[in-house]
């Protein structure tokens, strides 16, 4: 039986100790993803939160058809856009409207001011591209979906995935070198 | 023609013979090697900061939803709520079809021209808002409970 088969049995019959693990294991990710669709941090929250008891409470209708990460950024993705339609907020809210640069993490104190400086630099500029190159920049970025997989996700052929990665690093330079006077270096320190 | 060479490059999906050209050009133009520099950049950013720390607290918000006390607390409600509904359904199916007449039987009234009218008037009525209220209730109180349970905490 593979580990994601024992999770998906799991979640089924509802343990809570497989649950809380996968909802840790996933959190971040899922957290990610809906805070760069919706660039609002509550929003964010709350798509995650949808996200997480939709998943856990259709698990018994996932046919396996996809990986149950895919299945589940789908879900994502789809409760982001649906909420972003709902508050009519489709065009981008700076950052400097947001939380995010005022409310810490609970793991960001530790780490080097630049590396949280940098951070919020990218988030900030992510916040500017697109709302296709965003979400295909983060799923891409997650380092663990392949190109066919994020097609899935997003409903784009593999072609249109690489064209839109492309664009998308392209784009966030410029609006990166813009940000610090076309000198990226000091940005990456 | 570049950004596309870069992209791949980036992606490491080059082949031999592109590699071989990639890193000669990379040697012989230093307009091409800025631009790579920048474009590794913001890889290495992207890489670096490609998942967001989830707000404190999160996980437990998400637990708490589906733990079996906040679901039997809600499946108890829904309960309450049926028999609300089907009690409301019963009293106007006796209503409306004539098999009682809550005036007579409730008010103990002889059934005169003028306290039937009123008595009419008055069943309409209640009758209405018992079963917007029921509704109304039905709808919005679900929503609300679920909303209570997955408000976020403050942070600190």
């Amino acid at each position: 039986m593979s580990t994601e088969q024992q999770v998906i049995e799991g979640i089924i019959r509802r343990d809570e100790q497989i649950i809380r693990d996968f909802v840790r294991l996933h959190q971040n990710y899922v957290y990610t993803l809906c805070l760069r669709i919706l660039t609002n941090e509550m929003l964010a929250e709350e798509a995650t939160q949808d996200t997480f008891l939709q998943v856990i409470q259709s698990m018994d209708k996932f046919d396996g058809r996809s990986r149950l990460t895919t299945w589940m950024y789908t879900i994502a993705r789809n409760t982001s856009i649906n909420k972003l339609r709902k508050t009519n907020r489709s065009r981008v809210k700076s950052l400097d409207q947001t939380e995010l640069a005022q409310q810490p993490h609970e793991d960001n104190s530790e780490k080097p001011l630049l590396q949280k400086q940098q951070r919020e630099q990218l988030e900030r500029c992510m916040q500017k591209l697109p709302i296709e190159e965003r979400e295909t920049l983060t799923l891409f970025y997650f380092k663990e979906l392949s190109i066919r997989e994020i097609g899935e996700i997003t409903g784009d052929t593999e072609s249109n995935i690489k064209v839109k990665l492309h664009r998308g690093r392209k784009h966030l330079k410029t609006i990166l070198e813009a940000s610090v006077h076309g000198q990226i270096d000091l940005l990456y320190g | 023609m570049d950004d596309q060479l870069i992209s791949k490059y980036l992606d490491d999906t080059l082949t031999a013979i592109e590699k071989k050209e990639f890193d000669a050009r990379m040697s012989s133009d230093p307009t091409f090697r800025k631009e790579v520099d920048a474009m590794q950049a913001v890889h290495r950013m992207l890489s670096q900061f490609s998942v967001q720390p989830a707000p404190h607290g999160l996980e437990s918000r998400i637990l708490a939803q589906i733990s079996p006390r906040v679901n039997r607390m809600i499946n108890g409600i829904r309960w309450i709520l049926g028999v609300w509904a089907l009690f409301t359904v019963v009293l106007l199916v006796l209503r409306f079809t004539g098999w009682v007449n809550f005036s007579d039987t409730l008010m103990g009234l002889d059934s005169d021209q003028l306290t039937g009218q009123i008595n009419q008037y008055q069943t309409w009525f209640s009758v209405a808002i018992s079963m917007s209220a029921t509704l109304f209730f039905l709808y919005f109180s679900q929503s609300w409970i679920k909303k209570l349970a997955r408000r976020p905490g403050k942070r600190t």
